[in-house]
């Protein structure tokens, strides 16, 4: 009788990225480390759950194209996922309409959550309606750095590399991008209006 | 809101989201990319064939646990219906001299949350038949020379011997597929239209006896477009049939019994009448309900399916290792063969999926053994009774 258990390896453990390439397992597991945080990028970004996972799915069936001729380690798989992430968010707020439905969306969605709530949630909807709105307002490109810097947690070198610039540069894009939120923060008023850009 | 007042960095630190994972989302994902991922392994395969090159790589225990049964299965159902026919010339003929045929065939394992299960399968004349798990796993039949063989990515593979595998009198895949375009005519009612693939479509509904087919045929071309097979006794059979082409070229390559370069073996199966039994049968069957962690039946009993379930499975903790390291695949083999070989006319119905063993008064196969007027029914305490037609479970 064959034993499988006598067939359980070889004399090497190749790294996980080399064995994701041609083990379907080992795929899978890649797949599922990085899931949750890519999930959670694109609702940070689009605020709005299937979209996000809408977007979700389109990273990751265009890392399966390109898989084979990725070249590098584990954090540089998840900058990379970033980075498909990134261009296909900014790629679909970008498309004008969509946008104005997001800021719709997102203003409607608080007015409507805040309806018969205590005063001091009614504040803390509102404050997040309005930085959210603010957000949407920045350029898709800051928006990206400031999503990830704040809600993502990466380093300016992470985001660099995401990106594909130097960390100096994002410091300076962060930088500009928080001053245009303290403004658009400010001028913000929370009366239940349409949005308009 | 004052900016100046507020720290926008504390406000945004608590800010709230809708961004809980959704686990279905995640395993519908899972499944896209496995299939994804297959089509790059056929691809990657064909071209390391002509060059000679593959990759060896590390498998754990529980996958090559799930490997074996991937090697017992994979490949059954289609060498049973390419052996099948009786007709098969004329069927090819009618079918305007086809000489290959591809389709994919998808099933509800109803494990977890009832993912789909994907397989292509490809038919060439005189023959052969090719089918590609989800997983990438690959089966190759030559149904001329008895041969086949079982590849599991990167690792290893395993040959068999079919030779003894016999005409159940099913229909072939050909005939099959063609014989859909005639349903409407015993229809029991219309569908209407619906856009399937980009494709319009018109549909129907036909039954016959347990079995409902809902079958969509191009509204322009009358050509099938997809099949839906649901048995009312028997769920864990329920299969899509979808993306049915005729006259794709295939290589001859891709049916290529050789085996890889590089690759292990884990020995050869032989088709072995002497162990084929109703008993063999009801031991596999315990063996699989006793050695995991649901102690229910598999999800079913034949088509390389299974292989992405018991991959699940095994992914999931839910196989016992122990018992599992131990498999025999060629004593699998012999046991899944005594339903491949069952005739057509035998009606064989599966029920198992997700049934526990020992629950009481449960049937889970049953058919009708060759010249028998009774059926011979397995309950899920692995007692067996001879009952009528009509006291089938409907």
């Amino acid at each position: 009788m064959m034993n499988v258990s006598e067939l359980s390896g070889f004399p090497f453990e190749p790294d996980p990225m080399t064995q994701a390439k041609s083990d379907p397992g080992a795929f899978t597991r890649l797949y599922l480390r990085h899931y949750d945080a890519i999930f959670r990028y694109c609702a940070h970004r689009l605020f709005e759950r299937t979209t996000a996972e809408d977007i979700t799915s389109e990273v990751f069936l265009k890392m399966v194209e390109n898989f084979q001729t990725f070249d590098g380690n584990e954090k540089q798989f998840r900058n990379w996922l970033y980075r498909i992430a990134t261009n296909a968010i900014n790629e679909h707020i970008r498309k004008t309409t969509r946008r104005s439905a997001i800021l719709t969306w997102v203003w409607r969605g608080s007015s409507s959550e805040d309806a018969g709530e205590a005063v001091a949630a009614d504040e803390s909807q509102d404050n997040q309606a309005v930085i959210k709105k603010a957000l949407l307002m920045l350029k898709p490109d800051e928006q990206a750095i400031v999503t990830m810097r704040f809600f993502e947690n990466l380093k300016t070198e992470e985001i660099a590399e995401v990106v594909g610039t130097s960390a100096s540069t994002v410091r300076s894009q962060l930088s500009r991008a928080m001053e245009k939120l303290r403004k658009h923060i400010s001028s913000a008023q929370i009366n239940g209006q349409e949005v308009t850009i | 809101m004052n900016p100046n007042e507020r720290n926008i960095e504390e406000l945004m630190s608590k800010m709230t989201f809708d961004d809980k994972p959704d686990h279905r989302h995640r395993d519908k994902l899972e499944q896209e990319l496995l299939a994804a991922f297959a089509r790059r392994q056929w691809q990657q395969e064909r071209q390391s064939r002509q060059g000679g090159v593959w990759r060896t790589i590390m498998q754990n225990k529980m996958r090559l646990a799930a490997a074996a049964a991937v090697i017992v299965i994979t490949g059954l159902v289609g060498v049973q219906l390419m052996t099948g026919t009786n007709a098969y010339a004329k069927v090819v003929e009618e079918i305007r001299n086809a000489r290959t045929l591809v389709y994919t065939l998808i099933t509800q394992s109803n494990m977890g949350n009832g993912e789909t299960i994907k397989t292509d399968m490809a038919y060439k004349e005189p023959g052969y038949l090719r089918t590609t798990t989800i997983d990438g796993y690959v089966a190759i039949v030559n149904a001329t020379s008895g041969k086949m063989i079982s590849i599991v990515p990167g690792s290893h593979y395993t040959l068999g011997d079919i030779k003894n595998l016999t005409n159940t009198g099913g229909p072939g895949p050909f005939e099959s597929i063609e014989s859909m375009k005639k349903l409407p005519e015993k229809a029991d009612k219309g569908l209407g239209k619906k856009e399937i693939d980009g494709i319009n479509c018109d549909g129907y509904q036909v039954t016959q006896g347990d079995l409902t087919t809902l079958v969509w045929l191009d509204t322009k071309t009358g050509e099938v477009v997809q099949v839906e097979q649901k048995y009312a006794s028997a769920s864990g059979m329920n299969r899509i049939i979808k993306n049915i082409k005729f006259d794709v070229d295939l290589d001859d390559s891709l049916f290529s019994l050789e085996p890889p370069a590089g690759l292990k073996t884990f020995g050869e199966m032989k088709d072995n009448p002497a162990e084929q039994s109703e008993q063999i049968f009801i031991d596999w069957l315990k063996f699989w309900a006793t050695n995991n962690t649901d102690e229910t039946f598999p999800p079913m009993v034949a088509g390389s399916e299974i292989a992405k379930v018991t991959m699940d499975m095994a992914k999931q903790g839910k196989l016992k290792g122990e018992a599992w390291s131990k498999v025999d695949p060629s004593q699998m083999f012999n046991a899944l063969l005594f339903v491949a070989k069952l005739p057509q006319d035998s009606n064989w119905r599966y029920a198992g999926n997700g049934v526990k063993i020992n629950t009481p008064n449960t049937p889970i196969f049953w058919y009708r053994p060759a010249g028998s007027q009774m059926y011979r029914v397995i309950y899920a305490d692995l007692t067996v009774r001879e009952v009528a037609e009509d006291q089938l479970p409907k």
